[in-house]
């Protein structure tokens, strides 16, 4: 657990010492900031336009975060060989693989609390601030978590390239597998709906988590929604970790 | 070497001169093309898809283009496309977007001028958020300035049923009933909220119309007990209580016995007692 735990830590201060990630936490500061600006444009409903820019920009920049800082700290090790001289002593593995990703889980955590806190603060001053928000941003950063697992588990086995390509496929389809029962509507009884119905189902749905429009609408967020939206995503990123420590098991790495 | 920059300057002029007036013919041949891409977005589900999961953010930024686009008057033909904006994509994206109805049906109503879109919006939004009462009350109006009595009391109904509906919701319905010319239905309506009403002000208003259609049901009532008197006699009745000897008409009192109409012998009609008024409660 100490040696999962040390790797955990070499990566979070990796990760905060990348450059990438400072260009994309002011990016997103930056936003959630101009989010007000933006507002003053609009006719009523201002408020609305802060909270939506402010955890659409949460949700992205943690993407990109995820993507950009987490692939490239992924691989650094790997391509300058130095992963071989952690492997060396006693580290097994899956324990250099859980350790990267809870470094990297915890890099997301750090930005997430940041980007979060400056939203909070907006909404504050404009004296619109409400729990749900919390609850939203919750969501989103057990999203986020899903995302690095998913790009861990892609890089067990992959190139950067295609880890990152991966990555952001799979939040794209995680957003759009709920269209999958708009083709299976369509299609007739038979074999190939049965099959894009069982695409549906292994594929990870993050709507179910997003619960954003009912946070920003002010309306009862469901503690089961989101507790069961929790322990599936978790569970499905619990998934992928497992398989990528298999994986790495079995990579070449010389 | 100093021709060489200088003509590579004039040919920079140039360039940026044939850039800047290509750009401007073609803002002058096709003003409205953004509004004009907006038909090429997807319908409904599959507009949701493009938006990955950012549905909201993405129908603020097209509300906000759109308010700053409808508070131009530049462009004729921009209402071609306001159903599509409105309708079919920013309250497609969040179809919460309660400002996004009351906008988007204004400028249908008061700048296209198109009610009918304009109800055809308020009525996605009152299906969508069964909790909103402003659309019901604002699709009321749209009703009452187009005519359509009917419509607007069943608007203004719908929205009284509505939690957090003011009481005017429902007193605007009752109206309704009177401008339809529903006097008995309106009669009762007023009885039933004076009755039930939960605030001062509702009670004493639905007396207060009570009271006028009273006066106004009588002024008719005399109306036609003075014609049929002219028929039999030839001649204008002395007094409104030559109509109620004759069984035409029964004189309303107050409870104290005094008259609530005097007669107008000038203009052979009946008029209100002094200090009653069917103006009164307007």
């Amino acid at each position: 657990m100490s040696r999962i735990a040390a790797i955990a830590l070499a990566t979070l201060s990796e990760a905060i010492r990348h450059r990438i990630l400072y260009l994309l936490l002011i990016f997103a500061l930056v936003l959630i900031i101009f989010s007000r600006v933006l507002s003053l444009l609009t006719v009523g409903e201002d408020v609305k336009i802060v909270k939506d820019i402010g955890l659409t920009a949460i949700n992205l920049f943690g993407l990109m975060i995820a993507l950009f800082v987490g692939v490239g700290i992924l691989f650094r090790e790997m391509e300058r060989r130095t992963v071989q001289t952690t492997l060396a002593t006693p580290v097994a593995r899956w324990e250099y693989v859980l350790g990267k990703f809870s470094g990297l889980a915890a890099a997301i955590t750090v930005n997430t609390a940041l980007m979060a806190v400056t939203l909070f603060g907006l909404l504050v001053w404009r004296e619109a601030f409400s729990p749900s928000m919390i609850v939203a941003v919750y969501s989103l950063w057990i999203e986020l978590v899903f995302i690095t697992a998913a790009a861990v588990f892609f890089a067990s086995f992959s190139t950067p390239i295609f880890t990152a390509l991966f990555t952001a496929a799979t939040w794209v389809v995680g957003h759009l597998a709920w269209s999958l029962l708009l083709l299976e509507e369509r299609l007739p009884e038979g074999i190939a709906r049965g099959l894009v119905r069982a695409v549906y189902l292994m594929l990870p749905d993050l709507e179910y988590g997003d619960v954003r429009s009912l946070a920003v609408h002010g309306l009862p967020i469901p503690f089961e929604r989101v507790a069961l939206a929790s322990v599936y995503e978790l569970g499905y990123a619990a998934l992928l970790l497992m398989v990528a420590c298999l994986a790495f098991r079995r990579r070449d790495l010389v | 070497m100093k021709l060489r920059g200088a003509a590579l300057v004039l040919l920079a002029i140039g360039l940026i001169a044939t850039v800047g007036i290509a750009r401007a013919r073609l803002e002058q041949r096709d003003p409205d093309r953004l509004a004009a891409g907006l038909l090429y977005l997807p319908q409904g589900p599959y507009l949701r898809a493009l938006a990955v999961g950012q549905e909201e953010t993405l129908a603020d930024l097209l509300y906000i283009w759109a308010i700053q686009y409808y508070s131009s008057y530049d462009d004729l033909s921009r209402y071609d496309f306001l159903e599509q904006v409105f309708h079919g994509a920013i309250t497609e994206l969040d179809p919460r977007f309660d400002e996004a109805y009351l906008v988007g049906a204004l400028i249908m109503s008061i700048e296209a001028r198109d009610p009918a879109m304009a109800l055809r919006l308020y009525d996605k939004g009152l299906e969508l958020i069964p909790d909103n009462w402003e659309l019901a009350y604002w699709a009321g109006w749209e009703c009452y300035f187009t005519g359509d009595y009917r419509a607007a009391r069943r608007y203004w109904q719908q929205g009284a049923e509505r939690p957090g509906a003011p009481p005017e919701l429902g007193r605007h319905a009752a109206r309704m009933l009177e401008r339809v010319g529903d006097l008995s239905a309106a009669r009762e309506e007023y009885w039933s909220m004076a009755e039930t009403a939960e605030d001062e002000a509702t009670r004493v208003l639905a007396l207060a119309w009570l009271e006028r259609l009273d006066t106004e049901l009588a002024l008719r009532a005399f109306e036609q007990a003075i014609e049929s008197y002219r028929r039999q006699h030839g001649h204008c009745p002395e007094s409104l209580i030559a109509l109620e000897r004759e069984g035409l008409v029964e004189l309303p009192r107050h409870e104290s016995g005094a008259a609530l109409f005097r007669f107008d012998a000038d203009n052979c009609r009946a008029l209100p007692a002094p200090g009653r008024s069917i103006e009164g409660a307007r």
